[in-house]
């Protein structure tokens, strides 16, 4: 009897320990909020890049697209919180320029764009813009709709021979959380 | 799945078995000293099947699972951050859990002790991969310049079945020596332990965009075996068809290998004893159901460069986004390889120096020669550990105090310092219940009334038949 006792304490000792105060049920808050900066559109413009736009006379007018094609991806989706556009522009026109990115879904829908005026400067001392776009937590959904972005830079001129240049930067910092 | 990521995560197992090595009562012993002393009176042991050996071991060298999920009025969020800042590279988790399926032994005319069986085994190791983590928790706006390192993600896996065939015999007055040959039949296999390159942010010079994001030498690879045909739907489609895949396998049906164990114990004199013995000195080729990847090179992203190009009505302009990625494709290729490849065993080592004195509790004074008499009444020892692992051995040392209580209870203490923690109490109890042999070890139990502050647990479990001359 006293050797069964023994056997009986020795096997109880193995489920008697015990995981206590804890709770995993705070799982369910972890989150991982990244900021990820990452590089956007970069380009450098001068006149000849720039046509004559029939439509609205006096103006010049230079277009592109691009793919952006993870923005409407399920990820970003469900995870990207908010984001903040940053350009940054060195203008030596003598004229402002409009910078305008349209976003478009993948049926070329517009569903989010940016809009600001470039600050006119000369060749011997081209003028700096910066401009930040934030993207809040509401209109973020407007944005990952869209998988594409048309830059269209915007000149005021009759003057075909106008002489600068215009270099832009961006980069894009995303605000995520999953 | 979530659970047992916490689980795996929060403890760290290595395959150090200070309760049970030397403790000639368990026949388990022998598995880590084939050279160990075998009691001259054991005639013949088997194990239960499936009972006669559960070894699980779990540890995390860094972090507890109360560090993260304690109940505390601090956001878990927070605790996860500083757990994140406060662990090294070098941190590692690790869990090794052996089932024992068959273990027999049995003492021949001429005194050799022959032993053999089947075990499965699980052993993994994932070192902390600081720099991911930071990188995955914070992203890289607050570190610019730094370069995240890609070599921190270090991390393997072996899921095997081991079947083994040893001899033991006492060659002399003072020199026990022993052998094992092993057959490894792997179920499943994975590694990624030679990576290597960075990932840096930094201000760009002003000629592109306002970023850089560079890779640089990159070399990240995983070797995987027995993992592409469970992707195989032809081969694949339930539960069932994968456990009947591992059971084919374990079975001597996968990837082979081979390996042995040696070990000795010497008697020094009659109170002094030295032991020692390698543990799966061999390897695994890894031939069959092959799948590796790997990815390597340099690419310094700017972010997309438009040229506005003059367009006709209706042309579409450049396919930046596909030259993109198309770019990094071919600057840095992910290549999806078929060759084989061997993996070596972790190799263990044990040593140990015992000094026995006493006598049985109501006993006479121990004739520790004698070990038909009234012997191994107390002992005590020093034990050392070591296991080779990718980034680095890893090693345990251990004082022990041994006691046969009565002639049926014996009891083993154990105080182990290792990367886990430093104050490791562990306790090991063997009772011989006529030929009932049973025998349950566990450390760390100054954590034992709540594992979730322990860094590491072990615990080792069986019951065998011993049968005396």
């Amino acid at each position: 009897m006293y050797k069964y006792a023994l056997l009986f304490l020795v096997l109880s000792f193995g489920i008697t320990s015990c995981i206590k105060d804890t709770d995993f049920d705070q799982a369910d808050e972890i989150e991982l909020s990244p900021v990820v900066e990452l590089d956007f559109l970069f380009f450098t413009l001068d006149i000849d890049n720039f046509q004559e736009n029939t439509g609205f006379e006096g103006t010049f007018t230079v277009v592109d697209t691009t793919e952006i094609r993870f923005l409407d991806g399920s990820f970003t989706q469900e995870n990207l919180l908010s984001a903040e556009y940053f350009f940054r522009v060195t203008n030596s026109f003598p004229l402002g320029v409009d910078a305008n990115f349209n976003f478009l879904t993948e049926e070329n829908e517009p569903f989010y764009e940016i809009d600001f005026l470039i600050l006119p400067g000369t060749n011997n001392n081209p003028a700096s813009t910066e401009f930040i776009q934030t993207i809040t937590a509401e209109e973020i959904e407007q944005l990952t709709q869209t998988n594409k972005v048309v830059v269209t830079f915007t000149l005021e001129t009759l003057d075909e021979n106008l002489s600068g240049v215009l270099n832009l930067q961006s980069k894009t910092t995303y605000f995520l959380k999953f | 799945m979530f659970y047992f990521a916490v689980f795996y995560t929060c403890f760290a197992f290595s395959q150090n078995k200070q309760l049970i090595y030397g403790v000639e009562e368990i026949p388990q012993s022998l598995l880590l000293n084939p050279g160990g002393n075998v009691p001259l009176d054991q005639k013949f042991h088997f194990g239960i099947p499936l009972f006669s050996q559960l070894h699980i071991n779990a540890g995390s060298s860094g972090v507890t699972a109360f560090d993260i999920f304690g109940e505390s009025d601090i956001n878990i969020n927070a605790r996860i951050r500083a757990s994140i800042f406060e662990m090294k590279n070098t941190d590692f988790f690790t869990v090794t859990q052996q089932l024992e399926l068959i273990n027999f032994g049995w003492r021949n005319t001429k005194d050799y002790y022959f032993t053999g069986g089947i075990y499965q085994e699980l052993d993994m190791i994932t070192y902390f991969p600081r720099d991911l983590a930071i990188l995955a928790w914070e992203g890289n706006r607050d570190y610019l310049n730094y370069e995240f390192d890609l070599g921190d993600l270090n991390t393997s896996g072996d899921l095997l079945t081991v079947f083994h065939f040893g001899a033991n015999r006492q060659v002399s007055d003072r020199l026990t020596l022993g052998a094992r040959a092993k057959i490894y039949s792997s179920i499943f296999n994975y590694q990624s332990t030679n990576n290597s390159g960075s990932f840096v942010t930094r201000l760009g010079d002003g000629t592109s965009n306002i970023y850089e994001h560079i890779l640089q030498d990159a070399d990240v690879s995983v070797q995987t075996s027995g993992y592409a045909s469970l992707r195989n739907s032809d081969e694949v489609s339930g539960s069932s068809d994968v456990l009947g895949k591992f059971l084919g396998r374990a079975f001597l049906g996968g990837n082979m290998g081979l390996g042995m164990d040696v070990g000795a114990t010497y008697e020094i004199n009659s109170n002094w004893s030295a032991s020692a013995s390698i543990l799966d000195f061999g390897a695994i080729f890894h031939t069959k159901d092959i799948e590796n990847y790997r990815a390597t090179g340099n690419y310094t992203l700017n972010g997309i460069e438009l040229i506005f190009p003059p367009l006709s009505e209706g042309e579409a302009t450049f396919p930046y986004y596909t030259n993109l990625e198309d770019e990094i494709s071919e600057q840095v290729p992910l290549d999806t390889l078929y060759n084989s490849y061997t993996v070596w065993r972790p190799l263990k080592m044990n040593a140990g120096i015992t000094y026995r004195f006493g006598k049985l509790l109501g006993g006479n004074e121990c004739d520790c020669r004698n070990r038909g008499g009234d012997s191994d009444s107390q002992s005590l020892g020093l034990q050392f550990y070591s296991i080779f692992r990718p980034k680095a051995p890893q090693y345990a040392a251990t004082l022990f105090y041994y006691r046969r209580v009565t002639d049926f209870l014996s009891a083993k203490v154990t105080y182990t310092v290792d990367a886990f923690s430093m104050d490791n109490l562990g306790l090991g109890i063997v009772g011989d219940f006529g030929k009932f042999n049973v025998y349950l070890a566990a450390d760390n139990l100054l954590r034992y009334e709540n594992l979730a502050k322990a860094n590491s647990i072990s615990l080792q479990l069986g019951f065998n038949i011993k049968f005396e001359n």
